[in-house]
């Protein structure tokens, strides 16, 4: 647009907003979910000074603000990936040969509170928990059940573990070495984010110095030996659910992820060897035009932050790609029906933001673990984004909106700004320390409840459009305390038939590892091998490393 | 309704001593029988007063004192006092989180009390609590202050050791410190010292509480300290020592027991004459006629204040 | 003088999922009541602890990991143990309709779903003292 235009366009527009002035307004709240005001009208005089090749470029060029590939969808659709597992290990396992007969490739396992806690079975704080919102592993006899009669080789394998991720993972890759599959040739995910544990989701184990190390050694044994593993997935999902806005998903995710490159290049690797192997997880809340303007903007600040700051020569360590689930937080207890209808607007919004993969939440999420029924309608919802709306025909097909490319640009800045804040209280990890974190997120959170209980906010179904007494008629889904029962005695059990002593000597060489500088890795395979449980592992750990009790800040 | 805890509470009874501290809480005769019932059993503990700004790690510092504590005797008390919010009179007492080490050991008994409008930085009764937690058979007690500032400084008055907590952040400019906050410390804690400067600022410190008049004297000592990691902690509890043992030697503890006693006279004498005095009808009789002679200009306040007293003396000639 | 009123507010077992506990300590503050929030991952035993020394007139659970018939009856056996049988026991999270009767049985004073205003729970507090 030539200069004279812009100008008429500019006084025109001033002209339209004064007029507005005059027109009624719904006595409504105009913000986005996260509370950011949104403008009434956007026009090119917002994106006035856009440089189509330096800020969107085409898909599959740096910065990749419109997708990582250059064909997107008509390439290959988002993985579909539904987290699952649940009960014990046999239970688990029937199920994964179950999808892997129906044609599914990739298994993902969800582990119980107990494994996620680095703890066994018959710890005392696994009582009632054992099996509950996933599968229980103790030791590498698990992971033979759970994965008996699989070939390692053919499929990948996403793992949802944290504090513990590096023990897991070796009993996972013990187990993989053992059933006659090469190292090189296992393939699959960690999440292994540990910073976003400490800032929400709260299932952490030793404090974050040592935390870190256990991750670099797990990135530095990695690209070694198992090339094919994704060492870390790393996660804005929990920050969301924890009650952040978009901003600070996204400014938090993306900090923790410079802190992880950093860490690394510390810790004397070349980041283009472990960065190709670092994945993201995002939220996709309700706010529609928000959330897609947050992947195209987490997607542009990763390219350049990697490119710029760090040095990264390989192309794939500028990619962010990522997986994304739908909001958990945003579904509601009352009419749980209409959850259907909020994750598929969450899920197209994922679509339309670029997603590499995508999990739909099930309605009845808010009332117990999900049924069969509800797990299916939710898969369906994608299928019917990938297959009937017709919206994967054309690459980011929302580029160019005046709204959506001032939202994306403002969102970079408001992220940049956290970026400044946070490296201005020393890192990450201080920021942690300091409650920075818990507190803008618990701030936000609270706003966002007083903004729904003054009826700012609408949440249908909730505060208004309420139904008084509704009868449920979603089957809800129970786990047999059986599992708890059987899991123990099979730990028990171990304990006595295993070989005691080799367990004693290879985890006082791990204690000994511990306490020095090498890769801890390969000590936590032998410990594996010889059956050593989690909680066995994780405490000789805890015993050098310490634990960690997060600083209360709310 | 003491009557029922009282000899549960002699026997050690934990509940019963939690129940009396509600009791006190709640003021009034009954909480004073409660108070004057415990009374010759107070004054076996040695009291610890840890006061410095929000956020300098208060909370984790006695954490990690009283586990530090307890390896040496049988019971440590603490009272943690957070702010009342002036606007919902409810408050978040957020401090016993942050004692993890501590709560979980019952020979550590934790009580978190609100401000309530006390301007001292201290509860309007967190004395007393701590006097319960003394008639109980704590050894040591740690008295636990908010940070708001100059009046918070009054919580020297009921303790042996004053615990002033720094942190290197708080102003890199010793010199900006508050000079009162300066006065009242024993030992000074440089805590999170581990952060950059922290030395440096450890070192200042040292160099200007050598500048000034060491207080009855105690020179003051620094001690860096991590809480959250538990370091510097044996070196605090040294520290302590130290000061404590000085105090022994030259009757300070004795000497401190009697300015608290009196204080404790003086204190509650002061409230209760203010209670009598603005429930007096006699005083809402003259404060109605005279205010409006100050309001239109006829009297000063003080020449009303004058007569607002005297009218109490005459009255009691009087009747 | 009067005595707010005083609750605990706890998560007992090892859900990480504090958001719910923390808005709704917040909102109780701001309600008028003093609030004492345990903070993470703590057994049923050091939750009676706490509700013991602070002398709290109600307990408040918050759990969402499936747990809840293993650590209320857990905690209110403790609670009753420990001479506390006069203090409320509520709770709130994700817990089947089901399950919620079955835990008003055993003495549970009510169980608060998600979504639940919480003006409606200050209020229900409030309530049981008037």
């Amino acid at each position: 647009m030539d200069e004279d235009r812009m100008k008429q366009l500019k006084k025109r527009k001033r002209a339209y907003l004064k007029d507005l002035e005059r027109c009624s307004t719904l006595n409504l709240d105009f913000t986005t979910v996260s509370s950011e005001p949104v403008e009434v009208l956007y026009a090119p005089d917002d994106v006035e000074d856009l440089d189509y090749m330096e800020e969107l470029g085409m898909p599959g060029d740096y910065p990749f603000t419109r997708g990582v590939h250059p064909n997107m969808y008509r390439g290959k659709l988002w993985t579909m990936r539904m987290f699952s597992g649940m009960g014990s290990p046999r239970d688990t396992n029937e199920r994964y040969h179950f999808l892997l007969k129906s044609g599914q490739t990739g298994l993902s396992v969800a582990f119980d509170l107990p494994t996620l806690y680095g703890r066994d079975s018959d710890d005392r704080f696994a009582e009632g928990e054992v099996g509950k919102c996933g599968v229980a592993v103790d030791s590498m006899k698990d992971m033979e059940i759970l994965f008996g009669g699989i070939d390692l080789s053919a499929i990948t394998t996403s793992m949802t573990i944290n504090g513990p991720a590096a023990i897991v993972l070796a009993m996972y890759l013990a187990n993989g070495v053992n059933s006659g599959v090469a190292l090189r040739d296992l393939a699959g995910t960690t999440q292994n984010d540990i910073l976003k544990e400490y800032i929400a989701q709260k299932s952490f184990i030793f404090p974050p110095e040592p935390s870190m190390r256990l991750i670099t050694d797990v990135m530095a044994f990695c690209s070694e030996n198992v090339p094919k593993w994704n060492t870390i997935s790393i996660s804005g999902y929990h920050i969301r659910e924890a009650g952040s806005t978009a901003v600070q998903e996204l400014a938090f995710t993306l900090a923790d992820g410079f802190a992880y490159v950093e860490a690394g290049i510390e810790a004397g690797q070349d980041v283009d060897d472990f960065a190709p192997r670092l994945s993201f997880f995002f939220n996709s809340h309700l706010d529609f035009f928000e959330e897609i303007c947050k992947f195209r903007a987490a997607r542009r600040i990763w390219a350049r932050r990697m490119r710029e700051t760090y040095g990264a020569k390989n192309q794939r360590s500028w990619l962010l790609r990522f997986h994304t689930q739908t909001a958990g937080c945003s579904l509601t207890a009352q009419q749980p029906e209409n959850n259907i209808v909020r994750t598929a607007f969450q899920a197209l919004a994922g679509v339309l933001g670029g997603t590499q993969s995508l999990h739909t939440n099930s309605m009845d999420e808010t009332l117990a673990l999900p049924s069969e029924k509800a797990v299916r309608i939710a898969l369906r919802t994608q299928q019917i984004i990938a297959h009937e709306t017709g919206v994967v025909n054309t690459i980011d097909p929302l580029a160019g909106s005046y709204f959506i490319e001032a939202r994306t640009r403002e969102m970079e800045k408001a992220a940049e700004r956290y970026f400044e804040e946070i490296d201005k209280r020393g890192g990450v990890i201080r920021a942690i320390e300091d409650g920075f974190f818990h507190r803008e997120i618990g701030r936000a959170a609270y706003e966002y409840q007083k903004a729904v209980e003054a009826r700012r906010k609408i949440v249908v179904g909730v505060n208004a459009f309420e139904q008084g007494s509704e009868e449920m008629d979603i089957p809800i889904l129970e786990i047999d305390t059986q599992v708890e029962i059987d899991q123990v005695a099979a730990l028990r059990r171990l304990r006595e038939e295993r070989d005691n002593g080799a367990v004693a000597e290879k985890l006082r060489a791990l204690e000994a590892a511990a306490a020095g500088n090498e890769n801890l890795m390969p000590h936590l395979l032998d410990c594996s091998q010889a059956y050593a449980t989690l909680g066995e592992i994780t405490g000789v750990l805890k015993g050098v490393f310490g634990e960690y009790r997060e600083p209360a800040y709310f | 309704m003491h009557e029922q805890y009282m000899e549960r509470f002699f026997s050690g009874d934990p509940l019963a001593a939690s129940r009396l501290m509600s009791i006190v809480e709640r003021g009034a005769e009954e909480g004073e029988a409660v108070l004057d019932a415990i009374f010759p059993k107070v004054g076996r503990a040695y009291r610890i007063g840890v006061t410095g700004l929000t956020g300098a790690g208060k909370s984790s510092l006695i954490n990690k004192l009283s586990c530090s504590y307890r390896r040496e005797v049988e019971r440590v008390g603490v009272v943690a006092v957070d702010p009342t919010s002036p606007f919902s009179g409810g408050a978040l007492l957020g401090d016993r989180i942050r004692m993890s080490d501590a709560r979980g050991d019952a020979g550590i008994f934790i009580r978190s009390v609100a401000s309530r409008g006390s301007e001292t930085g201290l509860s309007a009764c967190a004395n007393e609590l701590a006097d319960v937690l003394d008639a109980f058979g704590s050894d040591v007690i740690f008295l636990e202050t908010i940070g708001v500032g100059q009046l918070e400084y009054k919580v020297r008055f009921s303790v042996h050791t004053t615990l002033v907590v720094l942190v290197p952040e708080a102003g890199d400019d010793i010199q900006s410190l508050k000079s009162g906050l300066m006065e009242i410390g024993d030992v000074f804690i440089v805590n999170k010292a581990d952060r950059a400067h922290g030395d440096r600022y450890a070192d200042d410190l040292r160099s200007m509480l050598e500048l000034r008049r060491p207080a009855q004297g105690w020179r003051p000592l620094v001690v860096p300290t991590v809480a959250v990691k538990g370091g510097g902690i044996p070196e605090l509890v040294d520290a302590i020592g130290r000061h404590k043992s000085f105090l022994e030697r030259n009757g300070g503890i004795e000497q401190k027991r009697i300015e608290a006693l009196r204080n404790r006279i003086a204190m509650v004498a002061e409230e209760k004459l203010k209670d009598l005095f603005w429930n007096d009808r006699r005083i809402a009789q003259a404060l109605d006629a005279l205010f409006p002679e100050v309001l239109n200009g006829a009297k000063s306040p003080y020449q009303a204040a004058r007569e607002l007293v005297a009218a109490l003396s005459i009255g009691k000639q009087g009747g | 003088m009067k005595k707010p009123i005083k609750v605990l507010i706890a998560k007992p077992g090892l859900d990480g999922h504090d958001r719910g506990a923390k808005v709704v300590a917040n909102a109780l503050r701001d309600a008028g009541m003093e609030v004492i929030y345990t903070g993470l991952h703590q057994t049923p035993e050091m939750i009676v602890e706490a509700a013991l020394q602070e002398d709290v007139d109600v307990v408040s659970l918050s759990i969402l990991s499936g747990a809840h018939m293993t650590l209320f009856p857990r905690v209110k056996q403790l609670m009753d143990q420990s001479g506390l049988g006069d203090v409320y026991l509520i709770g709130g999270g994700i817990i089947p309709e089901k399950d919620a009767k079955q835990l008003k049985t055993m003495g549970v004073k009510e169980i608060f779903g998600p979504g639940t205003d919480t003006t409606a729970i200050a209020e229900f507090i409030r309530g049981l003292f008037a």
